[in-house]
């Protein structure tokens, strides 16, 4: 019969490969691309990604009706056309610094799941877009 | 004109750093020739040190107070339409104050800790050492980099304002508990590094550590539950938790705080697992610098990890390696002194129940550390950031968390080394059929989420076994002549570590019942209405009446009128609202909470049109106030378990 430290050591690692198991599930299923717009934009093997995209909004941009939000992201060399459906944060406005979460559509239009307001003082806030 | 409050402060905070060095020399010479005059030299400094911080905070105070708006850091933080309360705050509104309060609390557990070693001149003189050099280093960046007394020149006419996300009560108490837990830390630290230094980790060293954990852990636990109340009712999303860096930051020491708390038992009982010890109280106080330094370089939330950290980055990383490395290098020093005592002899056992335990809370903090550096990590080895999302999180810790609520039940009630066949029927039979019965029953009632299911079965095993084991010490005493409800009152005070442990456990798992409810069964409906229209979410009907337009000094204040009723019965009228603050641009929710034991109803007015009609979201948390409830219990659990026991008088 095993030893009582030998049993403990093989249910250690059976828990730990099972949370690691999970873990990696988990992260696979979770992950996010986090870029600038020109780096996405010179980076043609994220297109099909989920990604999170870096800019501001475009000054001008910014078309809402229906509930849909159309505007465009920019870190003033390259841009994206955006549509996000839902209640935008707080702090968006036009020129202000934006985290927009989502994926590409076959017409090269973001397709916001979420969108963050970011803030340049610190205690940034953290999830009022849903 | 002179400035003469930022000159006081200026002034403090320099003297600050050279006393700090000054009482490191002292100790080190004092330990190194072992010279009673040097030692007492550097206790000095510790006091001479807490009383210039105490200073530079009176002068810091006084400047927000008298809106001195030559100061930097009261300009970013306050404005002169802010009222009293909100100029205090303003105080830790901001990254240089927040460090100023930082080293404040520092202060008064240094002169505490160093007073009340008094008793143990060996330990005394290396902890003091060993605070003296955090308290250096907090120095350092108060004098320089993050100097709070910055002037700024010309002064503007008004400040800045603090920041409105911050202007919420509950922003009052959650830095300061925050800060008191971290900065607490640094105690069980250097008893750590004491201990390593003068090679004695014995029973002292064990009772002295666990009270001087305990301590911060209670301030955490109160910082992390009133950080997570904050986000509820000023973010406006419905949620308390959202493995934000900020709060994975806050988390992590907790994790390894907590795995400390119970397997400083093993050691107590049988003087295993010394060095694992050592390490975790190590580590917990690593966790602490790396989570101040996650949170105040912007690391994790730039595009970029270090195109924009400042200066204050590299420093907190330089001196977090520096004390990893040393205390880390102590411990491998003194790694044959550290031979555990026992070894564990059977599977079934209380030793079993305390490492599994380990195992969990510590991969807990393993799974966190990796979710929150995600980013960092796949940009230094594929050059770009992935963010793993609360799916990472959640998958992992859901499980990890049922194990720990299972491992409630089982191991307080398991004995030492071996338990019987007969022991385990004895204690388990019926906590085990509680758990059963009670998840049938909530089957029936049309509960279907397996986790929530299992979860709340879990809690009734839980309660069970507290239960069980209060009814047995009571009726042991009732047995000896007591009555009962004296039984039960002196049960409690003569057992404090054991019965507050209990109570820790129970306030826990309310919270784990809360956390557990809240995301399973979440509702949520909105809807754009006319004055007058209504739509239902659940079993609520919600009205709109119609918007109001108001303003306080600086704001301007759009509130909804909401009737609610649940069937036919009305339960009041709600004004969800919108502030716009208008020299920050910045609107913020004020959202209406109606909460019950049974659920929370959250009402926010997200947008509204020119002509009167309003979009009401509506969500519904249930048993959200479990998790609070669960939470305070927890806290004066762990107090009543800290408290001295009276000493039995001799007879």
């Amino acid at each position: 019969m095993m030893p009582a430290r030998r049993k403990l050591f093989v249910g250690a690692v059976i828990i730990l490969l099972g949370l690691v198991f999970a873990a990696y599930n988990g992260a696979r299923s979770s992950m996010v691309y986090y870029l600038t717009t020109t780096e996405f934009a010179g980076r043609p093997e994220l297109r099909a990604a989920r990604v999170r995209i870096a800019g501001r909004v475009q000054e001008g941009s910014v078309l809402k009706s229906g509930g849909e939000s159309r505007f465009v992201i920019t870190d003033g060399t390259t841009g994206y056309n955006v549509r996000f459906r839902g209640p935008l944060p707080d702090l968006f406005a036009e020129g202000k610094d934006v985290l927009v979460e989502g994926r590409l559509d076959g017409d090269g239009i973001l397709l916001a799941s979420q969108v963050i307001s970011t803030h340049p003082v610190e205690y940034k806030e953290k999830h009022p877009g849903r | 004109m002179v400035n003469f409050v930022g000159e006081i402060g200026r002034f403090a905070l320099l003297a600050g750093l050279v006393v700090a060095l000054f009482g490191i020399a002292a100790t080190t010479l004092g330990l190194t020739r072992r010279h009673g005059g040097y030692l007492a030299s550097g206790r000095r400094a510790v006091t001479v040190w807490a009383l210039l911080m105490a200073l530079a905070s009176a002068a810091l105070l006084t400047a927000f107070l008298s809106r001195d708006f030559s100061v930097r850091f009261v300009a970013m933080a306050s404005e002169s339409t802010q009222p009293l309360l909100q100029t205090i705050m303003a105080f830790w509104g901001g990254h240089d104050g927040a460090l100023l309060l930082w080293a404040l609390i520092l202060a008064g557990y240094m002169v505490v800790a160093v007073w009340s070693l008094r008793s143990h001149p060996d330990l005394q003189g290396p902890a003091t050492a060993t605070l003296l050099v955090v308290a250096a280093f907090f120095s350092v960046l108060l004098a320089g980099a993050s100097n709070p007394f910055a002037p700024l020149v010309p002064p503007p006419p008004d400040g800045q304002g603090l920041n409105p996300l911050l202007r919420n009560p509950w922003m009052s108490a959650h830095p300061p508990m925050l800060y008191l837990g971290f900065v607490g830390m640094s105690v069980p630290f250097a008893l750590a590094v004491a201990a390593l230094i003068t090679g004695r980790l014995d029973d002292t060293w064990v009772a002295l550590s666990r009270r001087w954990i305990v301590v911060p852990w209670i301030f955490l636990t109160l910082g992390l539950l009133l950080g997570a109340k904050w986000s509820y009712e000023v973010l406006g999303w419905g949620g308390y938790w959202a493995w934000d860096p900020v709060e994975n930051a806050a988390f992590m020491p907790w994790l390894t705080a907590t795995a400390f708390l119970h397997s400083i038992q093993i050691q107590e009982r049988r003087g295993m697992l010394v060095a694992w010890n050592v390490a975790l109280i190590l580590l917990t106080f690593g966790l602490t610098i790396f989570g101040t330094f996650l949170v105040r370089s912007g690391v994790l939330s730039s595009v970029h990890a270090f195109a924009k950290a400042p200066l204050i980055g590299y420093l907190f990383l330089g001196f977090l390696s520096a004390l990893l490395l040393v205390s880390f290098g102590l411990l491998a020093w003194r790694w044959g002194a550290l031979k555990s005592g026992g070894t564990v002899e059977s599977v079934i056992s209380r030793e079993t129940a305390f490492l599994a335990n380990n195992l969990l809370f510590v991969t807990a903090a393993i799974v966190v550390l990796v979710g929150t550096m995600f980013p960092v990590l796949t940009e230094a080895f594929r050059g770009v950031k992935i963010n793993v999302g609360p799916p990472y999180f959640n998958t992992v810790m859901v499980p990890i968390s049922i194990g720990i609520l299972l491992l409630m039940g089982i191991g307080p009630l398991l004995p030492w080394r071996l338990a019987t066949r007969e022991q385990l029927a004895r204690n388990f039979t019926l906590p085990s059929a509680a758990a059963v019965l009670g998840a049938l029953m909530l089957g029936l009632l049309g509960v279907r989420h397996a986790g929530a299911l299992l979860v709340f079965a879990g809690a009734l095993f839980v309660s069970g076994t507290i239960v069980l084991e209060t009814v047995r010490g009571t009726r042991v005493r009732i047995r000896r002549g007591e009555h009962a409800p004296l039984a039960l009152a002196r049960l409690f005070m003569r057992n404090r570590r054991r019965y507050g442990g209990y109570v820790v456990h129970f306030g826990v798992l309310l919270m784990l019942v809360g956390v557990a409810a809240s995301s399973a069964f979440d509702t949520q409906a909105g809807a754009t209405l006319r004055p007058g229209e209504r739509f239902g979410v659940g079993r609520y009907t919600i009205e709109y009446g119609g918007l109001r337009h108001s303003e306080l000094p600086g704001i301007d204040v759009t509130e909804a009128s909401v009737r609610v009723w649940a069937g036919a019965r009305f339960l009041g009228s709600y004004s969800p609202q919108r502030y716009f603050y208008r020299a920050q641009e910045q609107p913020m929710h004020h959202v209406a909470i109606r909460s019950s034991l049974r659920e929370d109803l959250y009402l926010i007015l997200s947008e509204w049109t020119p002509d009167g009609g309003g979009t009401i979201r509506v969500l519904v948390h249930p048993l959200v106030s479990w998790l609070w409830a669960g939470g305070v219990v927890a806290v004066l659990g762990a107090a009543f378990a800290v408290l001295p026991e009276r000493r039995r008088r001799a007879s």
